[in-house]
């Protein structure tokens, strides 16, 4: 049996935290889809909030169908059909806010909210820029955040369900992060037809150039693409992107003239190998590009482009792609600085000759001039040149508007114009000179971010520039150049800026130039943060955004995974996928092991410490007894260990409230000192070497040597007990020779070792005790300074109750042996 | 004041019982705890001095029955007889109606006296007639079992053994302290006074009810109740009730031993007395060894 659903009423607080929810997604598609749409969906929405916050009843069934047929028929109407990404997600936008319209009960809040996260994923189909994700992630939030307040029958506080909603992700982002680099990416468009979703090309290079329309360019900041040169990249005046040739002109305006189907199987046949490049004398310029989205069939490369990798090389040199791909795309090129690649291909001279407009008479008695003063084409392309330069021509972003002659007004009037004035006008001229001449439109520079080391081309760096033909070969000639230099050297953004100060027209060209060039303070800082963003956006689509199925096999290859063909990649993502996806949820089954608090993490680097010195904590020792134990074992730190033992059996089992930091930093500045038997608080003198008397019968000394044993003899010594190991030091007598030494002089010999460092052995002082019973006295007992052999007589006696620590304490003062450090120990052995 | 006075029974009780301050000590403990306590050993090791010690020491009336086969429940609850002089029928209270009973050899007596007596010692109070009659407070019950004659006994069910919280035995005494009893060193001493005042031991069962059990303890008992039920070495696992006598057991440890909380050795040192006898392993084999292994399988931190 199904737990039957909750039943609970939803407060207006949380209507309103879903309905403003709701209406972020609303407002989003006006950035994506028809704005028509987008405003349907907004006064649906407007509807329910309105009826939300009045506390009215649901609208009648039949509104709510009136607003479905009117959706239906909308998105028909703009998309003509259903089919395309657009259509899907106005569609999914439009259902989000018709279930709003019409919910009532839970269930449709919850469906509400998983058709919220379908349109948030969906969202990443059209855009998947750093932004984005930051704000389609912090959208999911919020929308799993709003599931836990709908699905819990009490009042669940927003920060709570926003806290839930954080550890949710957490949990899952482990196997996303899998997913994303194994799960298969397959290439296609899954069903969708992609031409029905051109993308805003009014916001692109345009395939034709007309005049006074491109300077609106100027104005669009999108970024058109990323390059990073392998090397460092050349100067920006060099930094032509070529993207598309126009050779079709007519009345001033020029056009792209689409390539042939043989043109292009021609091209395809043409293509060069990579290898070929290597045999050309000259290193290229080489450098990698990520595009963004974009609906352009001509790929940018950097002039002149050698075998590029994406796209086929018209005969033109610009490079075509006969597939659109949707979506951030990248590729590599290489490129000479100059065309030193041979032309082989004649050229169609009649074509790049004609004009459609013919010169009026001011333009022809200009053409009649210069004809007479030289036939030669580099002459005639200087003069032309030079007739920029030096009637005053300037070059602005709003031109005045060309009436009836365009070139005539613009060569004799009006003299200002933006890039594609000065081309068509200069190309139009070769061309009634007999000059084969073409338009190239692309970028020029780019504004280098330092941070990252790329060069970021916007749409505002559009640039259109013309081509000669003279003596065989195509040369670039860029009339601009001859009416501001700024716009070539310096790039788009330093001329805007000077634009934007107003100080083209005052004739003030150098401030803000210099400005711009090394700006200071606030704005430099402006600048890095800008950079820096950038650059992050630069590296997302790189790594991320830019990962696909070629970049997945070279990881799996790293991994192993060589892959002999994509099938078998294929298999091998799949079951890594499924596998990854078994184990996560197995790994969700195992119980968690109860979260250990910080007075027990704290007391588990304590029990770390003894590890080291080979002492364990059995597991079902209580901190209390091991606390004795191991004071026992190193008793010179007993009333640390003691301390610490029962600051922590406070913590965990008391009654009031113990200070755990004091306890943490009590762990923290605890150290074992694992040499505390070598007793090396007392320097074995001479003095102390000497034997001293504990009791009447029993005494301790330091190190003995062979001279010792007659005189102890002498004084009556019957038994000797040695504590200290051999080879402790150099030169120290072993355990057998003093033995021997003992006998010899008639006095019984015991080797009862204590290590330093080391535990308590658990019979040794029992041992030492029995042998002490049992033997002959008066008894001797030594170490290196007779605290361990005081230690050990001390332990046994008041464990047996003949007297108290504080006897034994005192009388191992009075010899001059200091006891009192395990104290705590000895009172241990008390009770 | 009364801690003091705790020591003091001790040492005198141990002075009386020679060499097992253990077995003297758990006795103090189960009458603490409000539990019941079953000695389980052969006749003349002390018990019935025990009891009568504990009893004149805690100041409480102490009754003795020795149970046989032919005893009957009314004669240790009491019955109703007529008074010929008020001409009405009136309870006659039994032994049961003291503050300490031992009840000695109590798999000797049938059944339903045991059941009588079992039914007092949880609920504190007897049904005559319908009428419920409170005993007296505190009522401790120390039975004894003499686990070697089985013959003509009628052994203590399982269910019967989980109202004692405890189950001890004293066993023979060390050699040396032998020694002085059949020297009779000390004598038999038995003009020892009460350490407490009546009414006394009431508040003293109180101040056990104030140690301190952190949630660390419980998180350590009811890991170990929860194994005893889920080992699948015992027949049955132990009860809700023996937790909560086990952790009463402890406090009052803890409070004789004069600590305001209780630690993990209390719970520790009291399982083979308030826990063993209640399990009972599948294979026959000894419960205590079982529990043992357990305990030392659960961690302590």
């Amino acid at each position: 049996m199904p737990t039957p659903p909750p039943a609970h009423a939803l407060g207006r607080r949380t209507l309103l935290l879903l309905s403003s929810t709701i209406l972020v997604a609303v407002l989003a598609h006006y950035a994506i889809a028809s704005p028509y749409i987008a405003s349907l969906a907004l006064l649906v929405w407007c509807l329910k909030t309105g009826l939300i916050i009045t506390n009215k009843k649901n609208p009648p069934i039949i509104v709510i169908m009136l607003f479905t047929v009117l959706s239906i028929l909308m998105i028909l109407w703009f998309y003509g059909g259903w089919n395309g990404q657009k259509a899907g997600i106005s569609f999914l936008v439009l259902l989000v806010t018709l279930k709003f319209l019409e919910s009532a009960t839970l269930r449709d809040y919850f469906v509400i909210c998983l058709l919220l996260l379908f349109v948030a994923s969906a969202s990443f189909l059209f855009h998947n820029t750093l932004t984005t994700i930051l704000i389609v992630s912090a959208f999911v939030v919020v929308v799993l955040a709003l599931l836990f307040i709908i699905s819990s029958p009490t009042k669940l506080p927003f920060s709570a369900s926003i806290k839930q909603s954080f550890n949710l992700i957490a949990r899952a982002l482990p196997l996303a992060v899998l997913l994303f680099f194994l799960f298969p990416r397959i290439q296609g468009n899954f069903g969708f037809i992609p031409s029905q979703d051109r993308l805003d090309s009014n916001r692109e290079l345009s395939n034709s150039l007309v005049a006074g329309e491109f300077a609106n360019q100027a104005f669009n900041d999108r970024l058109a693409f990323r390059a990073e040169f392998d090397g460092s990249p050349p100067v920006k005046s060099r930094l032509y992107w070529r993207s598309k040739v126009m050779t079709e002109e007519s009345f001033f305006s020029w056009k792209v003239q689409a390539p042939s189907a043989t043109e292009l199987r021609l091209a395809k046949l043409r293509k060069r190998s990579p290898n070929e490049l290597r045999n050309n004398q000259q290193e290229p310029i080489r450098y990698s590009i990520v595009h963004e989205n974009s609906a352009d069939q001509y790929l940018p490369y950097l002039d002149y482009a050698y075998a590029p990798e994406v796209g086929i090389q018209l005969d033109d040199h610009s490079v075509f792609k006969d597939q659109t791909t949707n979506g951030i795309f990248a590729y590599r090129g290489a490129s000479y600085d100059s065309p030193t690649v041979v032309e082989g291909l004649p050229i169609n001279r009649a074509k790049l000759l004609t004009t459609r407009s013919t010169p009026k008479a001011r333009t022809s008695a200009l053409l009649g001039k210069w004809r007479r003063e030289t036939r030669d084409p580099r002459q005639l392309v200087q003069l032309a040149f030079d007739y920029f330069k030096n009637n005053d021509f300037e070059y602005t972003l709003d031109p005045a508007e060309l009436i009836e002659n365009p070139l005539d007004e613009f060569l004799f009037d009006t003299r200002e114009g933006y890039c594609e004035h000065y081309a068509s006008a200069f190309t139009t001229l070769m061309r009634w000179q007999g000059v084969p001449a073409r338009i190239v439109v692309g970028y020029l520079g780019g504004e280098t971010n330092s941070v990252g080391n790329f060069v970021e081309v916007k749409y505002l760096d559009a640039h259109a520039w013309s081509e000669v033909w003279i003596d065989g070969a195509w040369h670039r000639v860029d009339p601009t150049a001859a009416a501001n230099q700024t716009r070539i050297e310096h790039g788009m953004e330093a001329f805007l800026n000077i634009w934007e100060q107003g100080e083209l027209a005052n004739g003030r060209d150098g401030t803000a130039l210099a400005d711009f060039l090394d700006p200071s303070g606030l704005r430099r800082a402006l600048n890095t943060i800008k950079q820096s963003w950038g650059n992050l956006g630069y590296q997302w689509n790189k790594w991320v955004v830019n990962y696909d199925f070629n970049a997945q096999k070279e990881l799996l290859a790293q991994l192993g995974f060589e892959s002999r063909n994509t099938v078998y990649t294929l298999v091998i993502l799949m079951s890594v996928g499924l596998l990854s996806m078994m184990l996560f949820y197995f790994w969700q089954l195992i119980p968690k092991a109860a979260r250990l608090g910080e007075s027990q993490q704290a007391f588990l680097r304590f029990l770390q410490k003894f590890k080291r010195h080979d002492l364990f904590k059995s597991l079902s020792e209580s901190p209390n007894e091991f606390g004795v134990r191991a004071a026992i074992a190193f008793p010179e730190q007993a009333l640390e260990i003691r301390d610490i033992t029962d600051r922590y059996s406070q913590i965990r089992y008391g009654k009031e409230n113990s200070n755990i930091d004091s306890f943490k930093s009590a762990v923290k500045q605890f150290k074992l000192k694992p040499t505390k038997y070598k007793d090396q608080s007392i320097e074995p003198d001479a003095e102390n070497k000497k034997m001293k008397n504990i009791t009447d019968d029993f005494y301790v000394a330091g190190q003995l040597t062979e001279n010792d044993f007659p005189e102890l003899a002498k004084s009556g010594i019957k038994t000797i007990i040695n504590n200290r190991p051999d080879g402790e030091e150099a030169g120290q007598l072993e355990s057998s020779e003093a033995r021997q030494l003992a006998e010899k002089h008639g006095m019984d010999y015991h080797y009862l070792p204590m290590v330093g460092g080391q535990p308590l052995p658990p019979m040794l002082v029992d041992d030492f005790k029995s042998t002490l019973d049992e033997s002959q006295r008066p008894v001797l007992a030594h170490c290196r300074s007779g605290w361990r052999s005081s230690f050990l007589w001390s332990m046994g006696q008041i464990a047996a109750g003949n007297i108290s620590a504080d006897d034994a304490i005192k009388a191992a003062g009075n010899a001059g042996i200091p006891l009192e450090q395990a104290r705590a120990t000895l009172e241990a052995q008390q009770s | 004041m009364s801690e003091r006075k705790i020591d003091s029974l001790l040492d005198q009780l141990n002075e009386i019982i020679l060499g097992n301050p253990l077995a003297t000590k758990l006795s103090a403990i189960c009458l603490l705890a409000r539990g019941h306590l079953l000695i389980e050993d052969i006749p003349g090791v002390g018990k019935t001095t025990l009891s009568h010690a504990l009893a004149t020491l805690f100041g409480l009336p102490f009754k003795r029955v020795q149970f046989t086969s032919d005893l009957l429940p009314t004669d240790i609850i009491g019955m109703t007889i007529y008074d010929v002089d008020t001409k009405k029928f009136k309870f006659k209270k039994g032994p049961m109606f003291t503050s300490t009973l031992l009840a000695d050899e109590i798999n000797r007596a049938t059944p339903k006296t045991q059941s009588a007596l079992l039914q007092a010692m949880e609920e504190q109070q007897v049904s005559i007639e319908g009428q419920q009659i409170a005993l007296p407070d505190p009522f401790f019950v120390i039975a004894t079992q003499n686990p070697l004659e089985q013959s003509g006994t009628f052994p203590l069910p399982e269910s019967q053994l989980d109202r004692f919280l405890m189950r001890i035995s004293l066993g023979y005494p060390d050699s040396e302290f032998e020694r002085q009893l059949l020297k009779n060193e000390h004598g038999k001493n038995t003009d020892y006074q009460s350490v407490f005042e009546p009414g006394e031991v009431t508040q003293l069962i109180a101040q056990v009810g104030e140690v301190h059990v952190s949630d660390a303890i419980i998180d350590y008992l009811q890991s170990l109740l929860a194994q005893t039920r889920s080992s699948g070495q015992f027949v049955n696992g132990l009860s809700p009730r023996a937790g909560l006598q086990w952790l009463q057991a402890a406090r009052a440890l803890a409070f004789i031993e004069r600590r305001d909380s209780v630690m993990p050795e209390d719970i520790k040192l009291l399982a083979q007395y308030t826990a063993a006898h209640r399990l009972h392993c599948n294979d026959g084999s000894d419960a205590s060894t079982a529990l043992n292994t357990i305990i030392d399988q659960t961690e302590i931190l």
